[in-house]
């Protein structure tokens, strides 16, 4: 177990953290067997400790805690991603229950803004008649190709599972149900082509996707991640990055790419992922416990984990907590390097659970640093450029 | 990897809204879109729906 900061820290060195996003988990197990998934095959296994479902009191009891947090900060609009394990094994009877109560006891305070995260399989009529009854935005999870999604994306029995999840898709954009379509999420793996990749995701013309590196650290590093000055993923990246943006057509928002832009002109960061943001996500497992972000479970058994929960704790508390407060201090919560680099303005460190190593625990840029530093060179060169052209033309 | 030696907002890219109008004359949609992203955001983190505008 790595060094825990000491309690409490002092009230000038944290910056006031406001959770805007909450990610609900309203199952704790899943119908996939991933091989790289954070929740089951990595350091911590607390899943096999919660509850299954989510309770009905328990659902109620995070709706008040996220309307009192809203209230308390006048938050104008918050964000509740339905999680797991697999959220639609909740069933449609579930999920509309579990969104009734939240709506119920929310949107008095705040504007709820409420989305699912899926693995895309148990996408039916009857399961999104229920999600578009209760405004619910679906995100899916699918990493390329047939083939290169079925690599790694599969049923216990070891058969793919991309022919359901392309079905659900597809149904999911048709005219009826398109306007629940938020996106696709796809994990980089560097054995798939990225042109072939990016294409097969474009077929399914999202509005926007993302692409995640993933998850790993220096103790457990991230597959073809080896410690050294390469940059395999920024290469992987780059070439994705220039099919996106030199394109004639329109094409769907990339967010790491738009945010990494973003960044570079100044903005402010728009999540954890990338940037120098204090800590806005939140994770409430089956039980009620309050965790941070998910993919610290792939650190250490209990990275995640606070001690606290909705029953005793009001949000406002759990942002008080060391593991929250040391994430507020912005560059001076960074390591030494991280300090001291130019790209830190963009990059914020990278994302905080990619930081850790057994013997320093996060105080250490990313193990992605070599790829974040590559590719966000890489994407300022090219608005660089371009700026550079169209004011000449000018 | 190697070290720099100073951190700094210099770093970061400079625009101005005279840039908007290059940009949407160079038909350059991407850059366009942020850099109108850019002017429209405020500074002050209790705006957070602006802070959802790109998120899946």
């Amino acid at each position: 177990m790595p060094p825990t900061p000491a309690w409490p820290l002092t009230a000038t060195s944290a910056a006031a953290s406001i959770f805007t996003e909450f990610v609900v988990k309203t199952h704790s197990l899943c119908n996939l067997a991933c091989t790289y998934c954070y929740v089951y095959e990595m350091a911590d296994q607390s899943w096999r400790d919660k509850p299954v479902h989510i309770s009905a009191p328990t659902v109620r009891k995070v709706a008040e805690r996220i309307a009192e947090h809203a209230a308390t900060h006048r938050l104008p609009a918050i964000r509740v991603i339905l999680h797991g394990g697999e959220p639609l094994l909740a069933d449609a009877d579930g999920i509309a229950s579990i969104a009734t109560r939240l709506r119920d006891h929310i949107e008095p305070s705040t504007e709820l803004r409420l989305s699912v995260q899926t693995n895309g399989v148990l996408l039916t009529r009857t399961i999104l008649d229920a999600l578009a009854a209760h405004r619910i935005g679906v995100s899916v999870s699918i990493d390329g190709s047939q083939a290169d999604h079925d690599r790694y994306r599969k049923y216990r029995n070891g058969r793919g599972s991309y022919h359901a999840v392309a079905a659900g898709i597809d149904l999911l954009r048709s005219a009826e149900y398109r306007f629940l379509y938020r996106g696709l999420i796809s994990t980089v793996n560097l054995s798939n082509h990225p042109i072939r990749t990016y294409e097969a995701l474009t077929e399914f013309a999202p509005p926007r996707m993302d692409f995640l590196l993933p998850h790993g650290n220096w103790s457990e590093p991230p597959p073809g991640r080896p410690d050294d000055a390469t940059t395999p993923y920024a290469d992987w990246l780059r070439e994705v990055f220039d099919r996106w943006y030199g394109s004639d057509e329109p094409q769907p928002e990339i967010r790491l790419f738009t945010e990494i832009i973003h960044l570079l002109l100044g903005g402010a960061p728009a999540g954890e992922m990338i940037g120098l943001s204090a800590p806005t996500v939140v994770v409430v497992e089956t039980d009620g416990t309050i965790e941070q972000v998910d993919a610290l479970k792939s650190a250490y058994e209990g990275a995640a984990a606070t001690g606290m929960d909705v029953w005793r704790h009001s949000f406002d508390q759990v942002a008080d907590h060391p593991k929250f407060a040391e994430r507020k201090l912005g560059v001076d919560g960074l390591s030494a390097r991280c300090q001291r680099c130019k790209i830190v303005p963009v990059c914020g460190g990278g994302y905080y659970p990619h930081r850790y190593r057994k013997t320093e625990g996060f105080d250490n840029p990313s193990v992605y640093c070599a790829d974040l530093e590559a590719l966000i060179e890489y994407v300022r060169s090219r608005i660089v450029s371009d700026l550079s052209q169209v004011r000449s033309d000018a | 990897m190697t070290d720099r030696s100073a951190r700094s907002d210099e770093y970061l890219v400079d625009v101005s809204e005279s840039d908007l109008e290059s940009l949407a004359r160079d038909q350059n949609p991407v850059l366009l879109r942020a850099v109108e992203r850019v002017f429209r955001e405020t500074v002050d983190t209790r705006n957070v729906t602006t802070r959802f505008n790109s998120s899946i």
